[in-house]
């Protein structure tokens, strides 16, 4: 043992004799070790921070996840959460004969499903603050437009005068565990309503699952979950008329949900007719043609961007600055933009150049 | 004792730097903003210019446009017909109802997507390392 010592010994002491080269081989050997653990960070952050993006074509559009985290947990849960919202489109959709909101439509038959029940209580809600603006019984009236085919057409005054009198959410009775009609003919459709409250479901079902850090995107309706690792969630908000971005958002934990008179339109005698209509006139709704609203809940976004889009730029907004929680963007027909009073200046940021 | 007498910069437990150590305290530093440099941690640094886009039949990837190339391209036998011009793309024809792919007009940031939903196509500009909007809300 001894003897292994000494040698140990004699060795270090025949190093001495050339100091010099120490330093440099030390240098390398420490340069190594370096490189070696950078890249084992290198390895474990494209783990830890790996970027994982799915698309599935659903209500309507296409959704889009992005989910930052390892994969073991971002893609199990990204699937969960395409599934809960296809239950919720397939649950919501008004052509779905297995819907009970199409057996409601058709038959009268009265709604006990508790999830319906509770997104249509948060649409009436929102149907009396804002004075009718935003009626989920407007269905008629967009298919007298013609919205729900293939050829939207200007309907005679008189159809619509005549329809005008069969929407309207009083008509409908919710009690505790049921939802109920009055007027036979009496239709509702949440679509403006069920794409945030589908958007609320992925983003629970992503939380549940382990994921902190995700964005949900249906069809340019977006949740941004936690950060992008170690930024924000960058956002961009289109205007109406051109291929250009407003400006941008740095998005965490929110809701930024648009609408606007572009989607669905059709021109008639130079005329432009939107599919976002005024429940109280049976028109498009005017003033505005776009709309952006950031908010902690997508189900009130999404329902609020159809309210104060129909209210028009000066009620609308005057009503969106006694909204807590929500901020809006607005662009008129003229082309102006608004912000609404808790937006600052420098909320909207423009995009670098260097994109 | 022995060991001590052979360095002499070793002094009494004290340590003063020679030019050697500078040069290895240089070297040690330049390495590794070099590693770090080379190696970027893994983090999600920077973005690339697009310049081609995806076209998905049914979720499944079928065609690559290249959005340098001006020029039309029918797909599904004509039903819809894309259109490529100066680094973007757009849906200009397509036999379906609403014509939502139509109005979403033309796309060319990356990460940006049209779809029609009735004919399950979808588009998408292709992105490398992440562009720097993660979604545009329309």
């Amino acid at each position: 043992m001894q003897r292994v010592e000494d040698s140990a010994f004699a060795e270090t002491g025949r190093r001495r004799t050339l100091p010099r080269k120490k330093p440099a081989v030390i240098g390398l050997v420490l340069l190594g070790l370096l490189a070696v653990g950078l890249t084992g960070i290198k390895l474990y952050n494209l783990h830890r921070y790996h970027l994982e993006t799915e698309s599935r074509m659903m209500m309507d559009t296409v959704v889009s996840i992005h989910a930052l985290g390892p994969e073991k947990i971002t893609v199990p849960a990204m699937d969960r959460a395409f599934g809960r919202m296809a239950e919720v489109d397939a649950r919501f959709n008004i052509h779905n004969p297995d819907s009970p909101i199409y057996a409601f439509n058709r038959f009268g038959t009265p709604i006990t499903d508790p999830e319906i029940l509770e997104v249509v209580r948060f649409a009436l809600d929102i149907s009396r603050r804002s004075g009718g603006a935003f009626d989920i019984t407007v269905s008629p009236l967009i298919d007298l437009w013609g919205f729900y085919e293939d050829t939207p057409r200007v309907p005679a005054a008189s159809d619509i005068a005549e329809r005008l009198d069969r929407i309207g959410y009083e008509h409908l009775i919710l009690r505790k565990d049921r939802l109920e009609k009055i007027h036979p003919d009496i239709r509702i459709d949440l679509g403006a309503v069920a794409k945030g409250y589908a958007i609320a479901q992925a983003v629970s079902v992503l939380k549940a699952h382990g994921v902190s850090s995700a964005l949900v995107d249906a069809g340019g309706d977006v949740y941004a979950l936690g950060k992008k690792g170690s930024r924000y969630w960058h956002v961009g908000i289109k205007g109406p008329r051109e291929t250009q971005v407003l400006g941008y958002l740095e998005a965490e934990d929110t809701a930024v949900v648009g609408s606007g008179d572009y989607e669905r339109f059709f021109t008639e005698n130079g005329v432009r007719y939107h599919h976002i209509f005024d429940p109280r006139t049976g028109y498009p709704a005017d003033g505005l043609s776009g709309i952006t609203l950031i908010a902690p809940d997508p189900m009130a976004a999404d329902a609020w961007a159809t309210a104060l889009f129909v209210l028009g730029p000066q009620e609308g907004m005057k009503l969106a600055d006694t909204l807590a929680d929500i901020q809006v963007v607005m662009v008129t027909t003229s082309g102006d933009t608004l912000l609404s009073a808790g937006l600052r200046g420098d909320t909207l940021q423009t995009i670098p150049t260097t994109e | 004792m022995d060991l001590k007498e052979g360095r002499n910069s070793i002094d009494d437990g004290f340590y003063r730097l020679n030019v050697l150590d500078i040069l290895l305290i240089g070297i040690i530093l330049t390495g590794a903003s070099g590693v770090l440099l080379f190696t970027g941690l893994g983090l999600n640094w920077g973005g690339a210019s697009p310049s081609e886009a995806s076209v998905f039949l049914a979720g499944r990837p079928t065609h690559r446009m290249n959005l340098e190339q001006n020029g039309e391209s029918p797909l599904l036998d004509g039903a819809m017909v894309l259109e490529v011009q100066d680094g973007r793309i757009r849906v200009r024809k397509s036999d379906c109802a609403n014509q939502i792919c139509v109005n979403s007009g033309w796309i060319e940031r990356p990460g940006a997507v049209i779809a029609c939903v009735p004919n399950q196509v979808m588009i998408e500009i292709k992105t490398e390392k992440g562009a720097f909007l993660d979604a545009v809300v329309q």
